[in-house]
């Protein structure tokens, strides 16, 4: 049967329009990257939360993946390594992050009062090099830099009669030399992201400031850190969260020597996982650090945002 | 012992479980690399001979996973002449960390890439890879009319312990390593010390040169890093007739043997530059090469180097490692390494693989690079210790033949191989079990520790045997203890287990 035009638009106006202005519409656009989510992210997340309660152990056919209930978490949290790997993790981020703001911010504000033009431009291309360099070169450069017997370090500090530190050699020194790469290479990213947070307060406020007559630690801790408290939350979280994860640098520096003195936990996590791997402990302790990294992050997150009247930092 | 290398390569419940554990795992810790799922565990199964196999191998291209460093040199060297003599090109070689291979190839077995043909690893990985159907038997490839790997030239330990899982044949080996004494033979002379045949005479010459002569800055270094720590342990361990476990898979780590070995060893570390816990292979390969200490255990490839180095040129000396007072001794076998054809590839580059590392291990080969200072394989086959002549001559596969002689005259090369011989026949064997990894691993951060100066004698035993115990608990007492039975008998078969 014939149908006229009329009727065809009719037709395609009633199915495609009201197709098109279907509420639903747009969870049908974002069902393909649920799909991918799902398949990539959460899909492999819950086989792991699952993995985390079996025993399985890829070196040992035995080891099949049966149910172990909370066995492996027990026995993580009972283990003195991974006390002493998340002790160390906690001195790394803790006290590395403390740090690389300090210099940081310090760095950042002189360089925001006090220097222009290219000036400017020479700093901040010779304090960002460290970090354009991957952490492995890096970790071998501080290697070679703290080698006991013929490293330049202790050979500079023979010459002035000082002796010569094992820096990587001593387990009170180890992690500590591997803290000292860590404040070189990355204290530069607070020092761009601070700098930045810096600029774009108004001159207008340190004007008002000086004319009311405030003082330099005045404004500082009236103007200058009220202001920048969002941009301090960021770079600290993005800073100690990129610690967390980190191993490279100490994987050859130190492989976590000598003995577990400089294994922080994500090292021991690879360990657990890609060389004993023990699947269902590797996993159970890859959750275990999820919820220590999302209840730390919470909790500094809250902590700054009681300050001065509450406000969202992020 | 049961194998597991008969099953098929259809994706079965385990292998998926496998596949997605390592995927979910990586992905769950945020850590680097991108481990595919759905495969895992390989076949290993039975595969097809064909009736002209060297035909079926001309021209097929294989790859290498090895660890990387000097140790690749060798595959450099003669995969042009192999490729000439059976159509097999080497094709990648993809080179791992000393310390990582484990992990990587592990990786990869599991997630059933199929990325290598050829995988040259440690020994002490053998058991694992062969029970988990990661590696193919070799039995029926070895039958070939011209393929075989003349397993009769083998020196014993490595023949019966480096290659052999539950009765098939899953290895060649291409370096047996072993711990031995280098020392420098000037200053010995000059003054007038003998070579130490006992652990308590090593600790006194080590005390002699770094405490009353000023001939060089010590007596002494000692590796202490995470790694291979454990086989400096081994060595004094297993001279005192120690043993990992007793019949019931009871550790037996912290006992006499234990607390003596260690005690032995803390004065010789006093003797050591105060930076030895940092000590891996090349920092204590280059304290002696360098100059810098009068002795050191090392590896069998070290009087090589130390024969070309400019400062211990003619000046070394090597021997088998002290023992102790009744004459015991033993000498550690850590690493090693042997080749072993993946399962989880095609039957033809199985036969490709198998033929190039077969030809690789023939003497016509291998005895070039065993004599070569130029990498870091050692001998492994008899002839190459009854004939020390070619540690006197050119490699003539290298570009530069000039640089690979080891050493200058034929009273080194045999003092060389008089002094190998003596240390294989103390021979110590390290775990190659499924799991023994976990063993090696808490016994190496415990000395490590202990060599840093962080715990004492009793407190590593103490921490090794609890750990020990507990991973015996972990991965299931009765089958740990099938598989520490049937290597105790392997390694009796060898002649190396009383």
């Amino acid at each position: 049967m014939a149908s006229s035009p009329d009727d065809t638009q009719a037709h395609r106006s009633t199915g495609l329009s009201s197709y098109v202005r279907n509420e639903h519409l747009e969870y049908w656009f974002a069902i393909p990257a649920l799909l991918i989510l799902l398949a990539l992210v959460i899909f492999p997340m819950l086989w792991s939360l699952w993995t985390s309660f079996t025993d399985l152990n890829l070196s040992v056919a035995t080891r099949n993946g049966a149910f172990v209930g909370l066995a492996n978490y027990a026995d993580l949290l009972t283990s003195e390594r991974f006390w002493t790997t998340i002790g160390n993790t906690a001195y790394y981020v803790g006290l590395g992050v403390a740090i690389e703001f300090t210099l940081g911010f310090a760095i950042a504000l002189f360089m925001a009062n006090y220097t222009r033009g290219r000036v400017t431009t020479v700093l901040f291309t010779l304090l960002l090099l460290p970090m354009m360099m991957a952490p492995i070169v890096a970790g071998l450069i501080w290697r070679l830099l703290f080698q006991e017997s013929f490293g330049p370090i202790n050979y500079l500090l023979a010459a002035v009669g000082v002796g010569q530190p094992p820096w990587l050699s001593s387990t009170a020194m180890s992690l500590n030399s591997v803290l000292i790469a860590d404040i070189w290479q990355w204290t530069p990213f607070m020092i761009l992201i601070l700098y930045t947070g810096r600029l774009s307060i108004s001159e207008d406020l340190y004007e008002a400031a000086r004319i009311d007559g405030a003082d330099r630690w005045f404004t500082f801790r009236h103007v200058t850190l009220p202001q920048m408290k969002g941009v301090i939350a960021i770079a600290i979280l993005l800073r100690a969260m990129d610690a967390f994860k980190f191993f490279d640098k100490m994987f050859v520096m130190t492989g976590g020597g000598p003995g577990t003195s400089s294994e922080l936990a994500t090292y021991y996590n690879y360990l657990l996982g890609f060389d004993s791997f023990s699947m269902g402990k590797a996993t159970a302790m890859s959750w275990l650090l999820l919820l220590f990294a999302v209840v730390l992050a919470n909790v500094f997150l809250s902590v700054l945002e009681r300050g001065e009247g509450g406000d969202r930092v992020v | 012992m049961t194998d597991s290398h008969n099953q098929t390569d259809g994706l079965s419940r385990r292998r998926f479980v496998r596949g997605m554990s390592a995927a979910s795992a990586a992905a769950a810790a945020g850590l680097s690399g991108c481990i595919g799922g759905g495969g895992g565990g390989g076949g290993g199964g039975e595969m097809s001979i064909p009736d002209d196999p060297d035909s079926a191998v001309d021209g097929a291209s294989i790859s290498l996973a090895i660890d990387e460093g000097h140790n690749t040199n060798p595959f450099q060297w003669f995969s042009d002449s192999i490729q000439e003599d059976t159509g097999v090109e080497l094709g990648e070689i993809n080179g791992f960390g000393f310390n990582n291979l484990y992990s990587n190839l592990m990786t990869e077995f599991t997630s059933n890439s199929g990325a290598f043909d050829l995988v040259s690893f440690y020994p002490q990985y053998l058991g694992t890879f062969a029970a988990n159907g990661h590696l193919q038997p070799l039995d029926d490839m070895m039958e070939i009319e011209g393929w075989n790997p003349q397993f009769d030239d083998l020196l014993k330990p490595y023949r019966d312990m480096y290659t052999q899982w539950g009765g098939s044949t899953y290895a060649l080996p291409i370096d047996g390593d072993v711990l031995m004494l280098a020392y420098r033979r000037d200053l010995f002379e000059k003054h007038d010390i003998e070579v130490p045949e006992t652990w308590a005479e090593f600790n006194e010459v080590a005390r002699y040169f770094t405490e009353e002569t000023d001939d060089i800055d010590h007596g002494v270094a000692t590796y202490g890093k995470r790694g291979n720590a454990y086989g400096w342990f081994l060595t004094r361990f297993g001279g005192l007739g120690g043993v990992y476990f007793d019949e019931e898979m009871n550790p037996q780590i912290n006992t006499e043997a234990g607390r003596r070995a260690l005690e032995s060893w803390q004065e010789t570390i006093q003797y050591s530059p105060d930076d030895t816990a940092s000590y891996g292979y090349p920092e204590l390969r280059d304290a002696f090469t360098g100059g810098n200490v009068a002795m050191v255990v090392q590896w069998t490839d070290v009087p090589k180097k130390a024969a070309v180095s400019e400062a211990t040129r003619g000046n070394w000396g090597g021997a088998a490692v002290p023992g102790w007072e009744d004459g015991r001794a033993a000498s550690s076998m850590p690493v090693g390494r042997v080749l072993g054809v993946t399962s989880g590839v095609s039957d033809e580059q199985k036969l490709a693989a198998y033929r190039f590392a077969q030809t690789f291990t023939l003497p016509e080969y291998s005895t070039h690079m065993v004599s070569d200072p130029g990498c870091g394989e050692d001998p492994f086959r008899t002839s190459q210790l009854s004939d020390p002549e070619p540690f006197t001559q050119e490699n003539p596969y290298r570009d530069a033949p000039e640089e690979s002689v080891a050493f200058q005259d034929m009273e080194s090369a045999e003092q060389y191989t008089s002094a190998v011989q003596a240390t294989l026949e103390q021979g110590y064997p390290v775990p190659y079990w499924p799991g023994s990894q976990d063993y090696i691993n808490a016994l190496d951060v415990e000395i490590s520790r202990f060599v840093s100066g962080e715990t004492g004698v009793e407190e590593t035993l103490e921490n090794v045997e609890s750990e020990w115990e507990s991973i015996v608990e972990d991965l299931g007492r009765e089958q740990q203890q099938e598989y520490y039975s049937n290597v105790i008998e392997a390694w009796q078969n060898a002649g190396i287990w009383e």
